[in-house]
């Protein structure tokens, strides 16, 4: 699912006729907003049985807060909000950081296709990328890194990203060009000591 | 990179199952429980404020200034409960940047608008503030407990802020019925009577907030 008027349109109206009683718009919801709530919980725990354990329980929670469902609201902020929140509180029951753990994983899976395809210093070149993005990322405060992934690597819109995270549309917009601009940098650095 | 990745198969039935036998509130269920519970703190607060003696234990001040004093707070407290009730088009309560605030704020506000009537009439009497305390603590527990008891488990991002402001508010509600009883406006009284009772819900909206509010495991 994309993040178009349409589709946001459509899940909204799901998740409004879920609200007011209709049980079967739940399975519209869910539709709708699985894949999406799967591929972010993937990229950030690289498990794909938490993953789908997390999907779960965001659901539910949903489920069990329909009542509260404003009207004609946008849900996607709504369910990565909650997405996040049990995410974060997953990690630290376990006190182990896991955040952006798959991008080793998503150089693993971009390695596999480039070498299908290049030659052998292409495939060094994209790992050594891969690498310092990674590091880079790491590196970041947490508010710029969280306002980046969900900018850029989830498409939500800034105004989106602002609601679940509990801030300006402003701060989301900064934070996410200066994760941007350090990440550009990096990468730019990398490139030229190749 | 794709942002959606499709799950497994299995897990729409799990969830679709899931849902289906935990049945919860629906929209206009939860409407009807939040219209019993404001009824419900309105009338205990009516009846708390008529059995302390009503508006005729501040008769001994010019009533004016009474309507004053009540009305001003009274359009204090309505800007409050929209802003704290409210949420501005989102399912998603205010940023915590707003909420918190309203909890510090509210206190204060409180004791500078009481200041500006203090000195301006001969008061009838001395009173420390015990009852006054009382009081507001008294007419907004209810309203608390039902904002807290709606909306336990759902909030995702800042519950204890977002208890905090609602603590706050419904202090500022029945601080609207305590001016109306109270002609006292001196500022040692103020801050005892009613400032200290403001600040007490906004802590104790904050500490059950952030147990009661915070999402729960499904």
């Amino acid at each position: 699912m994309g993040n178009s008027t349409e589709e946001r349109e459509a899940l909204s109206s799901a998740m409004d006729r879920y609200a007011d009683g209709d049980e079967a718009a739940f399975a519209v919801v869910y539709d709708l907003l699985a894949p999406r709530l799967y591929g972010f919980f993937v990229r950030q725990c690289g498990d794909a049985a938490r993953a789908e354990d997390l999907v779960q329980q965001t659901l539910l929670q949903m489920c069990a807060a329909r009542e509260t469902f404003a009207r004609g609201s946008d849900v996607l902020p709504w369910a990565f909000c909650i997405g996040r929140r049990l995410l974060v509180d997953g990690r630290r029951r376990t006190k182990k950081e896991v955040l952006f753990a798959t991008a080793e994983e998503d150089a693993a899976a971009l390695e596999t296709r480039v070498e299908r395809f290049a030659i052998p210093d292409d495939v060094a070149m994209t790992k050594e990328l891969a690498a310092r993005a990674e590091d880079e990322l790491e590196r970041m405060p947490e508010s710029q890194r969280e306002a980046y992934m969900l900018v850029r690597q989830e498409g939500l819109s800034v105004a989106q990203a602002a609601e679940v995270l509990g801030t300006t549309a402003t701060a989301i917009k900064l934070r996410a060009h200066r994760a941007y601009e350090a990440l550009r940098t990096a990468l730019a650095d990398a490139g030229g000591e190749q | 990179m794709s942002r959606s990745m499709n799950p497994p198969a299995d897990l729409r039935a799990r969830v679709l199952a899931a849902a289906a036998a935990k049945p919860s509130r629906t929209r206009s269920t939860g409407q009807r429980l939040a219209t019993i519970a404001l009824v419900a703190s309105m009338v205990l607060a009516l009846s708390v404020f008529e059995l302390s003696g009503g508006s005729a234990h501040a008769s001994d001040r010019d009533p004016a200034l009474t309507f004053e004093l009540a009305g001003g707070w009274t359009a204090f407290a309505a800007v409050l409960a929209w802003l704290t009730l409210g949420r501005g088009g989102s399912t998603l309560a205010r940023r915590p940047q707003l909420l918190a605030p309203i909890a510090f704020m509210t206190p204060l506000a409180c004791f500078a608008w009481m200041h500006v009537f203090a000195g301006t009439y001969v008061e009838p009497f001395e009173r420390v503030g015990y009852r006054c305390l009382a009081l507001t603590l008294a007419m907004a527990a209810l309203p608390l407990a039902s904002f807290l008891y709606l909306r336990r488990g759902v909030e995702p991002r800042h519950p204890s802020a977002l208890g905090a402001a609602a603590g706050a508010t419904c202090g500022a509600w029945a601080g609207v019925l305590v001016d109306i009883w109270c002609p006292l406006t001196n500022g040692p009284h103020a801050l005892f009577g009613h400032v200290l009772p403001l600040a007490i819900l906004a802590g104790v909206g904050a500490a059950a907030g952030r147990r009661l509010l915070a999402l729960r495991a499904r």
